[in-house]
């Protein structure tokens, strides 16, 4: 993992899912404002207010030459996060830069499901649940997932959209485990529920589904 | 394989027509769930709230074709709240009636808070609870922490459905130690000492999930259910009994999602290629399995109220399906899905929610487990 890449996985981590990604867009350059395939951006409030240029996997143009529409939403507000959609330019992408973007959004992902992980440990500690093999079991399961993951995306290979396709719905399969294990709190908005939803939005806008 | 006869489909096609109303205002709901009171005199949602009352506080049944509804058997609610589901499963949990305290309160109460309790929701427009979840041990009744000490409730519940608007609700609390000191009791909205806050949640936020704060609830013995029963009917026997028979409808909710997700693909996106025939087409090969598995428990539970097992795993199996078949539904939409697709987002949302309702899918798994367990044991 290059050293950017892992102050992104650290601050989602450490500091919150907006964190990392608020890193990640540091990486495009000052004032770039990311977009998906699909004509999509989540990006921090303050990516999206100051932002100059529109990137388009690795293209990029004025921002203020296509009309944009904002997404509202109050889980995103919440969180400090904004979506915007408008129309995807004519011409090729970069395929590869697409790629990279994707990579980093997939390090972000995994610190903000560590730090789930951590909180789903100490849920289930004040429950006295660690002990119960079926729980012990479902964690070993979303812990070998995150694992998973922090093996493809070192493996050394040239991230394919395959990989990170897996990557990603691995990612979600694993926090959706882990948010099941909190608990009922793991569907609240202003708690981890709220941090497993925007994980799988920003994989939504910048990747999409299944292939 | 089961086949739902004339009179089962009949009530099938009604509920698909009502379910139209319901996605008329899902995603309003979404928004803001306090709408549903503009929507009342919606037929589906009068119909909802009595289709779970005892026969004997039915102003009149459903009748369908000529065929007659009380709702009094859970092959009816699964057939039915299948279709509601998948028209919005957020109106249906919405709606005003008794779908979870009312069995209880059949089951449990005495002919004068019968009277009192669906009276009361007949003469008006009544939202029920059903408070069992705590913050502190989940529905684990082990570690039941809410009390009725000299007839007065103290405690708290939480993830409790409705709460903020009900006008009456049943508690679970402990008069005394053990299994059989966990006692169901009534709780009126405007008691003094009761407080209900609705809590944020990711999905189903028509459903108004909220934390209950039970301040020193004054009681009365005419609030007490079960008090003309055995100490052992009126505590964990009788309410395992109403949980079998409300968890093939979960089930059934939870399906109703998968459905929703797999027509929205269906209706939405045209010209698949042969490898997203296929997917589809094996989701819709689960989604009948799934059905069939939910109508067979709803068939044991009516059989013997005491057999829940086929509802734990009919349960565990749809709420699995639910959430994967909303993913893999947005996975036809490209990037961007769940911005450009409210309703399917709604749909993940709402799917992420069925884990919690009626029992998580570690309850049902022990569930399924302890009855291989004892029927090995009694069969050698």
């Amino acid at each position: 993992m290059t050293e950017p890449w892992a102050d992104c996985r650290r601050l989602s981590h450490v500091d919150g899912l907006v964190a990392g990604l608020s890193a990640l867009c540091g990486m495009l350059g000052p004032k770039v404002l990311p977009f998906g395939p699909g004509g999509h951006a989540l990006v921090p409030r303050s990516v999206a207010e100051t932002a100059t240029s529109a990137w388009f996997g690795g293209v990029l143009s004025e921002r203020s030459a296509e009309p944009e529409q904002p997404l509202t939403d109050e889980l995103l507000s919440a969180a400090g996060l904004v979506a915007l959609r408008r129309p995807v330019p004519p011409g090729p992408r970069v395929v590869e830069t697409d790629l990279w973007w994707a990579t980093g959004i997939a390090w972000v992902r995994l610190g903000a499901s560590a730090a789930l992980a951590e909180d789903c440990l100490a849920h289930l500690e004040t429950r006295s649940l660690l002990g119960n093999l079926l729980v012990a079991g479902q964690l070993a399961d979303a812990l070998t997932g995150q694992l998973t993951v922090d093996a493809l995306l070192l493996g050394g290979s040239r991230p394919t959209p395959a990989l990170l396709h897996e990557a990603h719905r691995q990612i979600t399969e694993t926090d959706r485990a882990l948010s099941r294990l909190r608990g009922a709190g793991g569907f609240l908005a202003d708690g981890p529920g709220a941090a497993v939803h925007l994980s799988e939005l920003l994989a939504d806008v910048y990747l999409g589904g299944t292939p | 394989m089961i086949v739902l006869d004339d009179r089962l489909c009949a009530l099938r096609a009604r509920s698909a027509e009502w379910a139209a109303d319901l996605r008329a205002i899902a995603l309003d709901l979404d928004r803001d769930p306090d709408l549903i009171r503009r929507h009342l005199n919606l037929p589906v949602i009068e119909h909802i709230g009595l289709f779970q009352y005892p026969r004997r506080f039915h102003p009149r049944p459903l009748v369908v074709d000529g065929h007659r509804f009380h709702g009094d058997s859970a092959l009816e609610h699964v057939v039915c709240f299948e279709e509601l589901a998948a028209g919005d499963i957020g109106a249906l949990i919405a709606a005003p009636g008794a779908p979870m305290a009312g069995p209880l309160v059949a089951l449990l109460g005495d002919d004068d808070q019968q009277e009192a309790f669906f009276g009361r929701l007949l003469a008006e427009h009544t939202w029920t609870f059903l408070a069992l979840t705590e913050p502190g041990g989940g529905s684990a009744t082990d570690r039941l922490a809410t009390t009725i000490e000299d007839l007065t409730l103290s405690g708290a519940k939480r993830y409790i459905g409705n709460a903020t608007r009900s006008g009456i609700g049943v508690v679970f609390a402990r008069s005394g130690p053990g299994p059989l000191g966990i006692r169901a009791v009534l709780v009126h909205g405007d008691d003094p000492g009761f407080s209900a806050t609705a809590l944020p949640t990711v999905g189903l936020r028509a459903a108004l999930l909220s934390q209950v704060d039970l301040r020193g609830v004054p009681l009365d013995r005419s609030r007490l259910l079960g008090e003309h029963m055995s100490a052992a009917r009126r505590g964990t026997w009788s309410w395992v009994r109403v949980f079998n028979r409300i968890r093939p409808a979960v089930a059934a909710m939870a399906l109703g999602i998968a459905r929703a997700a797999y027509d929205y693909v269906r209706t939405n996106r045209h010209a698949l290629s042969p490898a997203e025939r296929d997917r589809l087409a094996a989701l819709g090969v689960r989604i009948d399995g799934v059905r069939q598995l939910v109508w067979r428990s709803a068939v044991a539970v009516d059989a013997d109220p005491a057999d829940g097992h086929l509802a734990s795993a009919a349960k565990a199996c749809a709420t699995s399906l639910a959430e994967d078949a909303a993913a893999a539904a947005l996975g036809f939409f490209g990037a961007g899905a769940r911005l450009d697709h409210p309703l399917l987002d709604k749909l993940a949302r709402d799917a992420r929610g069925t884990e919690f309702m009626e029992g998580t899918g570690n309850v049902q798994k022990l569930a399924v487990y302890h009855h291989l367990a004892r029927r090995r044991r009694d069969h050698g």
